[in-house]
């Protein structure tokens, strides 16, 4: 055998893949060349020097988990846009839906015509204020506008989708009388936003959530000055602009969450409050 | 338990699907995300492209023939990923240095039998970090045969597969880039003194 015929069989029994045969031809050419036998040496001591130095590291658990949980996600094969309540209106009838929407109409045009100076107002255009921006939110979620990105009961699942898209703990109130329904993120003066809903048979909850960060500098996101008054007082601001409408605003480490609903004040304190 | 959007339209051909890719595909990310790792140098990188590759591989999985190489096929999937991320506009091919070598040919003496003295003599005190950045300064063709073969030991066969091309390139592959990466190795031992000049 020529020293030229033999560097394929040396790369091959470097990686034990060469066959008996061929094997023994090498071995008695290695043991005639000293060339060859540099060169299977170099490349052997090369491949268990990388192989010592080089190591095989594990998936780590949290990306492990994390397509797992999306893997869930990705169940649905159905390819129209999502909205939060869809399973409710392809279940029932679509009477209840429609009575539904008409309520919330209603709801809507008090609201609109609401006077000037009353603490809020759904016909207000978009502004940095958080507490206008969670009530229109709550409309866009109730008439898709704003559409789910991720669907699922699951904590877990929607915790770690909205994990990926903001910069601070995503905060999901557990009460067990509510399901969630599913999360969403968004933007605002380029601040993340997460956007999360909670229903109880036909009432929705809607709960926004930033960093508080960007709310205590007022740039880009603010809150009233009563509202941050109370807040630091208490740690709670509440707001009804009707007796069946209320929204809460609170404070978890670095989040600042605001949620609204269609129910009485007392039962948005007990969806925040009880424990699972 | 999770509540899908339409729980309607979820039938049970959906949640065999589910748990035929969980079963199939799923136990193969180690070595894809070993191989994201070592190509993108990045953990977050990595985790985006093992992510984007398995979302992938679930929505195409009526395309995945059944029966052939899963792994291989996911790795077509993620080679593809890979390419589109990061190699967006389209270089030209990569060329060697063959002068590294040369030098190192020229440099070093071969009177070791030892293979693991020899290493001493080559590579004596090089820290892993060094390994990895003389791995990710390979061209990409060499780079991924060496993770392929050496970190993750697959075989030629399987090798030949993943990167479709004959097993005589991989093996030809694997040769070159071993030793163009002992060239490197040798280079920054010597630049940090850790072997002397001859």
């Amino acid at each position: 055998m020529h020293c030229k015929d033999i560097q394929d069989l040396i790369t091959a029994e470097v990686d034990g893949e060469l066959a008996a045969d061929p094997r023994r031809g090498l071995q008695d050419h290695l043991r005639e060349c000293g060339t060859c036998r540099s060169e299977f040496e170099l490349e052997q001591s090369t491949k268990s020097f990388l192989k010592r130095h080089l190591k095989h590291i594990d998936t780590p658990r949290p990306l492990r988990d994390q397509i797992t949980s999306q893997l869930a996600i990705h169940i649905s094969p159905d390819t129209r846009p999502p909205n939060w309540f869809g399973s409710m209106i392809r279940q029932r009838s679509p009477r209840p839906a429609l009575a539904f929407g008409s309520s919330l109409g209603l709801i809507l045009i008090l609201l609109t015509l609401a006077p000037p100076g009353s603490r809020h107002s759904h016909s207000q255009p978009d502004d940095a204020n958080i507490i206008h921006q969670t009530f229109n939110n709550f409309d866009r979620v109730l008439n898709g506008g704003l559409t789910p990105e991720v669907a699922s009961d699951d904590f877990n699942v929607v915790q770690s989708y909205l994990a990926k898209h903001v910069n601070f703990p995503v905060n999901l109130p557990r009460n067990k009388r509510y399901t969630l329904v599913g999360g969403a993120c968004t933007r605002y003066n380029n601040e993340p936003v997460a956007n999360v809903v909670f229903r109880q048979n036909r009432k929705f909850i809607y709960v926004y959530e930033v960093n508080f960060r960007c709310v205590e500098h007022g740039r880009n996101l603010n809150l009233p000055p009563r509202a941050l008054d109370q807040l630091r007082a208490t740690g709670w601001y509440f707001e009804n602009p009707l007796p069946e409408c209320t929204l809460a605003v609170w404070i978890v480490d670095s989040t600042v969450c605001c949620a609204v609903g269609d129910i009485p004040q007392d039962r948005m304190l007990a969806f925040l409050k009880e424990p699972q | 338990m999770i509540l899908p959007i339409f729980p309607l339209s979820i039938q049970s051909k959906t949640r065999s699907k589910h748990e035929e890719f969980q079963r199939e595909a799923v136990p193969h990310m180690d070595v894809l995300y070993n191989y994201a790792l070592r190509m993108t140098s990045n953990p977050d990188d990595a985790n985006d492209l093992v992510q984007e590759t398995f979302m992938k591989a679930y929505r195409f999985w009526d395309k995945y023939e059944k029966g052939t190489n899963i792994r291989a096929w996911l790795f077509r999937i993620m080679k593809n990923s890979y390419i589109n991320r990061y190699r967006k506009e389209t270089k030209e091919p990569e060329t060697v240095d063959y002068n590294d070598i040369q030098n190192f040919y020229n440099s070093i003496r071969y009177e070791s039998t030892d293979p693991n003295d020899l290493q001493e003599k080559i590579f004596g005190g090089l820290l892993e970090d060094d390994v990895a950045r003389a791995l990710e300064s390979l061209p990409e063709e060499f780079r991924t045969v060496v993770i392929l073969c050496d970190i993750e030991g697959l075989s030629y066969e399987e090798i030949a597969e993943f990167v479709d091309c004959p097993i005589g390139t991989v093996r030809s592959r694997l040769h070159r880039g071993r030793q163009m990466l002992r060239a490197k190795l040798y280079d920054y031992a010597k630049k940090r003194g850790y072997v002397t000049h001859d």
